[in-house]
């Protein structure tokens, strides 16, 4: 299965590399799939998020740990809801690292960019449609660390002790806090703008909810 | 809409003149062919040979036991001898490094154009460098010798470093109007520094001479100071030469205390300053410092050099290798101060203590000239001349991202300063944002290299003290690298002075017989292959524990083991 131990953790085979994306896939679509019936509109603004936000990722991968994905996910994990801020985070993880290279580290970055985005679906940026700046400020600057101390856990591969892995996280925090400003330079001057398109549509979960705390009442 | 046009189109121009002009490294043996060369008997060539106008100037010396009588020559750039100067009085120690003065006019009076010698007996002459001519000449002390350092002009005075002391003499006519009484010196170079000159003597003090005369000195302890002080931000550099080791003293100019001490190699060349960098060199390695608010030593590369550096083509730097190898380094420093060195042969190669000269002009194209030992000058040029940058090489050559970043910078803290003007808090921090992102992209390699620097000196320190039996017992207590290329573990051992593992690596690998490739990077120097070997990519431990630094910024002590391994076979 694992071919060697590399620096960011276990080298894939081709079978193991093939078994991590159709997990990562399923996931995407198990958090999609829902009895409620998506609109095309829904699905097209969902694929031209995933593309272009993977997009701006390539392009901006020689600026070290600049990630404008994090606070991608935090919005649309805000104003979509957790579910498909989650999916969003894995397709958009597996689509750019198609472009940036694929391995073992796409499940912890899938992973840690779906806790941002369910992150963001809890810390109420958006309440009653009105986008919260300063809070979105303060969550786009701690889901750098978050993210990061995620992603981290990929060169956990048998060889690292507790200390080791202290001290790896220490001398990743330089990077972190450029992600982390990297995201409050995103978060000032795109998180409104990015937070309306997503906006134009209530989320399908808040829909969701109202019918049923209408019919509880009714009920 | 037309004025902020015009704002922005007088920005870009602003930011035009900063244009770096970058060329192209090539090799030397590629690039130069040996012109022409002068035999002057039984002489030394101890100090650079010296390129003024369409001109070279050698000077000779006979130290230890040349016959032939120390001699200053100008030569065309084609080799024909237009003047010659003997000093039969020579004491024969004649290495003062030739200094060229422009004409100029000063309140002591009006001089022509120059050349400066200092003598071994201590004579101080100015020459026409057109024909020799004897202008004017001013005799120091001797004690043995007389004059061995470099001088220097400040405005309207040359300022002589004597063996016992320091003069300053007018340009115009030679007439002394301070003299300064020091320690005996030799090679003992003066600077200029602000308010006063500083010099060293060969019982390691340093004097601060002032215009009027007056002296202040300090005792640096036990060695020799024999090159001219370099005045640095970081303070004064000085090297202390001692008989085994030699180390590199910072001072405080205010009060000439000692900021900081740095060990260097024993028998040190005379240090120069290379852009932001301070170059020195001795017979273990060549090194470069930074020095702003403190000297800190960025990289170092085994070499064997005791005498002068010079400045040559392409912006890089050349020394003779004094080793067994014979030959010239050719130093390229980088930006973050990384050396790159490539051994090239010239003719002159063997022991030797002179610089070579430098010329570049669009008629003549790159000249070299060398001064070796045997007395011969030998003149390198490029086969085609070097021709003048057109315009629109000049715009190829501009770095877009360099100068993109400042003009973004610049654009980034005007916005915030006029948001914050009007008093638009939200805005502010819009372009605040953007200026601290740019600053930490910009700082982001250096911090992470020093950061994790720090965080490797707190971690535990491994106490892994396992002992390959294979090893040689009387590597205990020294250096060691172990290198698994094809699962085939070679070692060496009883390494000793290494400060980093890339250094270390490269002398073991020099001693396996193994060929090593690596890349640089702006952060740090990474291993591609050992023997053609890519695997993977390669990491190394020292000391049993997974180094987290490019091998070049991994500081090393006395003992330390550093164990190459392809990535696959952890």
């Amino acid at each position: 299965m694992f071919q060697a131990l590399g620096t960011h953790g276990p080298e894939l085979s081709p079978t193991m590399g093939l078994v991590l994306d159709v997990l990562l896939l399923g996931a995407a679509f198990w958090l999609l799939a829902g009895p409620n019936r998506r609109s095309v509109h829904d699905v097209v603004l969902m694929a031209t998020l995933v593309v272009s936000v993977s997009l701006i990722r390539v392009v901006m991968q020689p600026l070290p740990n600049i990630q404008p994905v994090t606070v991608a996910c935090l919005l649309v994990g805000a104003q979509l809801g957790a579910r498909r801020g989650a999916a969003f985070a894995v397709m958009v993880t597996m689509l750019s690292n198609f472009f940036m290279g694929d391995g073992w580290w796409t499940l912890f970055q899938a992973g840690g960019w779906a806790m941002v985005a369910v992150l963001g679906s809890r810390l109420s940026l958006v309440v009653d449609g009105t986008y919260n700046a300063t809070r979105t400020c303060f969550a786009s600057l701690g889901s750098a660390f978050i993210f990061g101390f995620v992603v981290s856990f990929s060169i956990l591969d048998g060889t690292f002790g507790a200390i080791d892995f202290l001290f790896y996280l220490a001398n990743g925090l330089p990077f972190d806090l450029l992600h982390a400003l990297g995201n409050l330079t995103f978060a000032v001057w795109f998180g409104a703008w990015f937070s309306s398109i997503l906006n134009e549509q209530a989320s399908l979960e808040s829909i969701e909810r109202a019918v049923v705390e209408r019919h509880g009442i009714d009920a | 809409m037309r004025f902020r046009l015009l704002l922005v189109g007088a920005l870009v121009l602003f930011l035009l003149p900063t244009l770096p002009v970058q060329a192209e490294s090539s090799s030397f043996q590629e690039d130069f062919t040996l012109q022409w060369s002068h035999d002057f008997g039984d002489a030394y060539i101890t100090t650079a040979p010296l390129f003024a106008g369409e001109r070279l100037f050698v000077r000779t010396s006979a130290s230890w036991g040349g016959s032939s009588a120390p001699t200053v020559a100008s030569f065309t750039l084609e080799g024909k001898l237009v003047w010659s100067e003997s000093n039969a009085h020579s004491t024969h120690h004649d290495m003062a490094p030739l200094l060229h003065v422009t004409a100029g006019n000063g309140s002591c009076g009006a001089w022509p154009e120059m050349m400066m010698i200092g003598w071994s007996d201590g004579s101080v002459e100015a020459r026409s460098p057109n024909d020799g001519t004897l202008l004017w000449s001013y005799e120091t002390e001797q004690v043995t010798w007389g004059v061995t350092g470099v001088m220097a002009v400040d405005e309207d005075q040359i300022v002589v470093p004597t063996r016992t002391g320091l003069v300053s003499l007018c340009a115009s006519d030679g007439s002394m109007t301070m003299e300064a009484t020091t320690g005996l010196g030799w090679r003992n170079g003066v600077v200029v520094g602000d308010e006063e000159y500083f010099l060293g003597d060969e019982s390691g003090v340093l004097w601060g001479v002032s215009t009027n005369g007056t002296t202040r000195s300090v005792d640096l302890g036990d060695g020799k100071i024999r090159h001219a002080p370099i005045l640095t931000s970081a303070g004064i550099l000085v090297q202390l030469q001692g008989q085994q080791s030699s180390t590199m003293y910072v001072l405080d100019s205010a009060n000439l205390s000692t900021i900081q001490s740095l060990p260097i190699g024993p028998s040190p060349g005379i240090p120069v300053t290379a852009g932001a960098f301070v170059l020195a060199f001795d017979s273990e390695a060549i090194r470069s410092f930074s020095c702003s608010l403190i000297c800190e030593e960025v990289d170092r590369v085994p070499f064997l050099s005791n005498g002068e550096i010079g400045l040559v083509q392409d912006g890089h730097y050349m020394l003779p290798y004094n080793g067994n190898e014979q030959g010239w380094g050719l130093v390229n420093i980088t930006e973050y101060g990384r050396l790159q060195v490539q051994m090239v042969t010239t003719g002159a190669d063997g022991y030797a203590t002179a610089a070579p000269g430098f010329t570049s002009s669009a008629t003549n194209g790159e000249i070299l000239a060398f001064g070796s030992d045997g007395g011969v000058v030998y003149v390198h040029a490029t086969t085609t001349n070097v021709e003048e940058p057109a315009p629109e090489q000049n715009i190829a050559a501009f770095d877009w991202v360099a100068q993109g970043t400042v003009f973004l910078l610049y654009l980034a803290l005007g916005g915030a300063g006029v948001q914050l003007l009007r008093g638009n808090g939200a805005s502010v921090l819009k372009f605040l944002s953007v200026y601290m992102l740019l600053i930490g992209l910009l700082v982001i390699d250096q911090v992470a290299i020093q950061w994790s620097q720090t965080i490797d000196e707190l971690g535990p320190q491994s106490n892994d003290e396992e002992w390959d039996p294979s090893w040689n017992e009387s590597w205990r207590g020294t250096q060691i690298v172990s290198i698994t290329i094809g699962g085939e573990v070679r070692a060496a051992g009883g390494f000793e002075g290494y400060t980093n593992a890339l250094d270390l690596t490269l002398a073991a690998c020099e001693e396996l017989g193994v060929e090593i490739e690596t890349d640089a990077t702006r952060i740090g120097t990474y291993v591609l292959s050992f023997d053609g070997e890519t695997g993977e990519g390669w990491e190394y431990t020292l000391d049993g524990r997974l180094a987290t630094l490019a091998s070049d910024y991994s500081t090393i002590d006395s003992t330390t083991r550093v164990e190459w391994s392809p990535v696959e076979s952890r």
